[in-house]
């Protein structure tokens, strides 16, 4: 029996459960606005968020995996358009797109013009230097990583910063293959 | 079985087995080599204790990855064996078969590893896996109590995986009852042995009545082997 | 619960929100433009594990209390500004009952695509709204009971309240959605929590004076 061939982000997200996204809009905006209660400094909230995101990725991954049929990608390029074209897709419900690719393919630039984190948000003064989706880059961050890819994720453009778009870049960093687990051979 | 709300994944494959569950027993390891969850249905012989059989049965699939990599007549790089390989390297093997067993084997690319050991003649499973690694995910990741990299100890998981493990029988039942219902002079046999009286589940009484009724007793079969 | 709005500004302007009505006009237009946008319930889910999670183990670890009333304060937030989007094109409600039947049917079936099962009260101000399969838990399972394995019964006992206390922790979060979305109605109150039949959950809705918005403990119903 054949492989099933990967579904396209657009199927995925009309077979998926589906909220409306003022709630998680909603949400998103409740839980920054604690976090910098709670925390008080910008950058332990940036911190907080990334950590987050980080550990939602490293779940997420395998509810990607299992419904996209996506098979193994061969490389970084592959990787990341999959990320761009269904993942962001089956999850957010827009897409990305990847550019800005460097000379030896280990580092390129994920552009989301459409994003629903930040419906109707606009940030105050008081919060300079918040990367308000930083999560956005935590759950890349710890998808990847489960994937064996150990790469460093950040922001290039903010659109709450008054950029036109949001541009994420993404470094691999090395990729970590699988070792044998087992230390002592008993 | 809807849980999936509409995707393809429902109804659930059936597990293409002769008669009955002959299921053995299934490993569920993480990339980490953590067993996170091991079932056994039919094992009589037990040689090792729980921790040595897991450690020697992720060795053995681990060493069957690279050797197959390295044995792969189409690929152009030739890793060394022993090296440990990326993700997309090397080409992927789903099972191999024994005079006593087969075993079938999925990875996701997170390195998730599912094993299934079922009787030899069992078919092609990697539907039946890749169902299982859905449930998996509904109700193992997604469950909030849920640490991922422990054991799985999730009592909707094990329940969820049990109602599929018996409920092949009922697809091969209603299949048998559409053929018959379709072609009446088509002969039909359902063959059940004694392996399938579910002896301590919960759900057992509507699938015994469902067998006993709707079964179309024909005349033997010509050999013990036949199935649908 | 006062000072923190005062001090952070929303992020997310409401329509006709008394902090920014001047926005009033912009945002139907958007609202017009994107009429339902859709994300996957996995992210809501994955957000809410999540934030239980940090607050529980990482902020405010070993102050269950604590964490709890973040918690239940994000989802006040979140059922404050819900509600008014919700409520928008309607007339205010005549009485408290009509509000209380507004978060069962519409607004309930907005956030879960179902109505509250059943709504008792006791007419003295006290509401029990009861989902029969809460769908924010409907995945949470805890390990099979080991009838057999021969160990004395308080520690299953005590693993089975840890995890019971961690379910309730998540159930914080709806409970402060209701309490925010019936505080934008005019109706303040206190909403606690019943989940001794899961997947069964109850709020339990009470009317409470403006001065004592608290109300956080997980207890049977009274009844």
């Amino acid at each position: 029996m054949a492989p099933v061939a990967p579904r396209s982000g657009d199927a995925i997200f009309a077979s998926v459960e589906r909220v409306n996204s003022e709630l998680f809009t909603l949400t998103y905006g409740a839980i920054v606005r604690q976090l910098l209660t709670d925390l008080e400094e910008v950058d332990e909230v940036n911190k907080q968020l990334d950590q987050m995101g980080y550990n939602i990725g490293v779940r997420l991954v395998d509810e990607f995996l299992a419904k996209s049929n996506v098979s193994r990608c061969v490389d970084f390029k592959e990787t990341t358009e999959v990320i761009a074209k269904v993942g962001f897709k089956m999850f957010l419900g827009v897409t990305a797109s990847v550019t800005n690719w460097d000379a030896d393919g280990t580092s390129c630039s994920l552009i989301l013009e459409d994003n629903p984190l930040v419906d109707f948000v606009e940030l105050p003064d008081t919060c300079q230097g918040l990367y308000y989706c930083n999560i956005i880059s935590g759950v890349i961050r710890g998808a990847l990583e489960m994937v064996s890819m150990k790469t460093e994720v950040s922001w290039i453009r903010d659109m709450l910063r008054g950029d036109d778009v949001f541009e994420l870049h993404v470094k691999l960093l090395k990729q970590v293959p699988e070792e044998y687990p087992y230390k002592d051979d008993e | 079985m809807q849980f999936f709300g509409g995707s393809e994944i429902s109804p659930s494959p059936p597990l293409p087995t002769a008669s009955g569950n002959n299921g053995h027993m299934m490993y569920v390891f993480n990339r980490n080599g953590i067993c996170l969850l091991y079932r056994e249905w039919n094992r009589p012989l037990h040689t090792l204790n729980a921790q040595q059989d897991h450690k020697l049965m992720f060795g053995l699939l681990f060493s069957l990855k690279s050797l197959t990599a390295k044995m792969d007549p189409t690929s152009v790089d030739k890793g060394n064996l022993g090296v440990p390989q990326l993700p997309g390297q090397g080409c992927s093997f789903h099972s191999f078969r024994t005079n006593t067993y087969k075993l079938s084997f999925m990875e996701s690319p997170s390195g998730i590893k599912i094993i299934l050991v079922t009787h030899p003649r069992t078919g092609d499973l990697r539907e039946s896996l890749k169902y299982i690694y859905n449930l998996y995910v509904e109700y193992v990741v997604k469950n909030p109590l849920y640490t991922p990299g422990t054991p799985i100890r999730c009592e909707l998981f094990d329940s969820t995986l049990d109602q599929y493990f018996r409920s092949h029988l009922i697809h091969m039942v209603e299949l048998a009852k559409l053929m018959v219902a379709h072609h009446p002079s088509f002969p039909v046999t359902i063959l059940i042995t004694t392996a399938t009286k579910p002896d301590n589940s919960t759900a057992t009484d509507n699938q015994s009545r469902l067998i006993h009724h709707s079964c179309h007793h024909l005349p033997p079969p010509p050999s013990p082997d036949s199935t649908l | 619960m006062k000072e923190v709005l005062a001090i952070v500004p929303y992020f997310v302007r409401s329509r006709g929100s008394p902090y920014s009505p001047f926005t009033l006009f912009r945002s139907i237009e958007r609202e017009r433009e994107r009429m339902v946008r859709e994300v996957a319930e996995s992210c809501v889910e994955s957000l809410l594990t999540e934030i239980v999670s940090q607050y529980c183990n990482g902020i405010y670890a070993n102050k269950p209390d604590l964490a709890a009333r973040r918690i239940e304060a994000i989802g006040y937030q979140v059922g404050h500004q819900l509600s008014e989007r919700y409520t928008m094109e309607r007339p205010r409600f005549s009485d408290h009952l009509e509000a209380i039947k507004f978060i069962c049917k519409d607004f309930w079936s907005e956030l879960f695509k179902k109505q509250i099962d059943n709504l008792k009260t006791n007419h003295k101000g006290t509401f029990v709204l009861q989902d029969n399969k809460f769908r924010w838990l409907s995945r949470v399972s805890i390990a099979p009971s080991s009838a057999n394995s021969g160990s004395i019964q308080d520690p299953s006992a005590m693993a089975e309240s840890k995890e019971a206390q961690a379910t309730g922790m998540y159930l914080y979060f709806p409970c402060g959605i209701i309490r925010g979305a019936l505080s934008n109605l005019g109706i303040p109150c206190a909403v606690s929590a019943d989940i001794s039949n899961l997947p069964a959950s109850m709020m339990i809705t009470k009317k409470q004076p403006i001065h004592d918005p608290t109300g956080l403990s997980l207890s049977p119903p009274s009844n």
